[in-house]
């Protein structure tokens, strides 16, 4: 049972970062225009959506099974607040606020209460440094993390993740210096 | 043509009304994914990223997959350590954890003094955990020395590099092979208690010691 637990552990960490990182690059790519024209706009943001959801799904029972496997050492108070693991305090520091700000991303869009767009751009943006620590959770706490494998997989995941943002950041600067031009 | 409707001036009210909420489909009220149902209409509006964008992004990518390689290339310490730890066997391990207790039991066990036993090599899920257990002449247990710890993984390393000073402090304040479970190292901590326990059972079996 125990074991099962642990895989269970790695499996759903596995799955849920690379839902998160396709989330991420379905947004930027969303956001950025660079969806092509065979592909309707709104397909792309519902599978956005869609991804970001299941992402968290996954990292809610990666969490658990963590939780209910006996040798991890994770117990109410690791899940919840940062820092407070007895080994590997930093490492699942991050996995825990990367949980936080995916959270927050997600249950500021979905159940659409918070309809304040500045507060949700910022909220929504949080879930980039999510990402970002849940990346480096996945390699300081990952079984396999040190393996070439794994390795590569992260530096793809990377890649793609930074090639979807920087479209979306040079975009941005694209617009703001026509705009310019304009005025 | 002149037979068909024109839809802006249409007085068929049901007609309008389907008008109306074919558009209001189109147009939710609020909410950060509105843009989704008007998309479609502003497809010829939308900018696509320019040019000089997608090879300023290809770029960043490309450097960013070169800085996590490099990152990677130059911190293998984990790695390293576990295979020179497993290439040079049980003497670096017990070295690396408690090194001047090894060489200074050896000693002292050879002048009569201190008596090391080597207690059971328990294998868990993460490798092989096996202690020495150095007892004073008076059969107190004096020092606990980690000849295998699980290194097959740099993060077993790291785990049992701060595991096995806890587990061996406790173990001696204790003078017990029952240690408190170090969280994250559960495996460790009770191959390390099964290990050091073989070897006090043995130490009082040949009479060294009368702790249990």
């Amino acid at each position: 049972m125990q074991s099962a637990m642990w895989y269970l552990t790695r499996s759903t960490g596995i799955v849920g970062t690379v839902l998160a990182v396709a989330a991420l690059v379905w947004g930027f790519l969303f956001s950025a225009r660079a969806t092509g024209t065979k592909l309707r706009p709104n397909w792309w943001l519902d599978l956005h959506n869609w991804l970001g959801g299941l992402a968290l799904v996954f990292i809610g029972v990666h969490v658990i099974a963590s939780w209910l496997d006996a040798n991890s050492g994770i117990g109410v108070p690791q899940i919840f607040v940062p820092g407070t693991s007895d080994s590997a305090a930093w490492p699942i520091a991050w996995g825990v606020i990367a949980t936080y700000l995916l959270s927050i991303a997600v249950f500021t869009t979905w159940p659409r209460r918070l309809r304040n767009r500045r507060w949700w751009r910022v909220a929504h943006l949080g879930s980039v440094v999510g990402l970002a620590l849940g990346l480096v959770h996945s390699y300081q706490t990952g079984t396999d993390a040190s393996s070439n494998v794994a390795r590569a997989g992260l530096v793809a995941l990377a890649a793609i993740a930074v090639y979807a943002l920087g479209l979306r950041v040079f975009g941005q600067l694209d617009k703001l210096r026509s705009r310019g031009r304009q005025a | 043509m002149s037979n068909e409707p024109d839809l802006p001036n249409t007085p068929d009210a049901a007609l309008a009304a389907r008008l109306e909420r074919l558009n209001a489909s189109r147009q939710p009220a609020t909410g950060p994914s509105s843009r989704a149902s008007a998309a479609p209409r502003a497809t010829s509006k939308r900018q696509h990223p320019s040019k000089g964008s997608r090879v300023a992004s290809l770029g960043l990518s490309v450097a960013a997959t070169g800085a996590l390689s490099a990152l990677f290339a130059l911190h293998p310490a984990t790695a390293s350590a576990a295979a020179a730890a497993t290439t040079s066997g049980t003497a670096t391990s017990g070295a690396s954890t408690n090194g001047a207790l090894t060489s200074g039991a050896s000693t002292a066990a050879a002048s009569g003094g201190p008596t090391t036993v080597t207690g059971t090599a328990d294998s868990n899920r993460w490798g092989v955990v096996q202690v020495a257990a150095v007892f004073g002449s008076d059969g107190s247990l004096t020092a606990v020395n980690v000849l295998q710890s699980p290194d097959s993984q740099g993060r077993s390393v790291s785990i049992n590099a701060s595991a096995t000073p806890i587990l061996t402090s406790e173990a001696l304040a204790a003078q017990s092979a029952k240690v408190h479970t170090v969280s994250g190292a559960t495996y460790t901590s009770n191959s390390y208690e099964r290990s050091l326990q073989a070897a006090i059972d043995s130490a009082r079996a040949s009479g060294t010691t009368t702790i249990s």
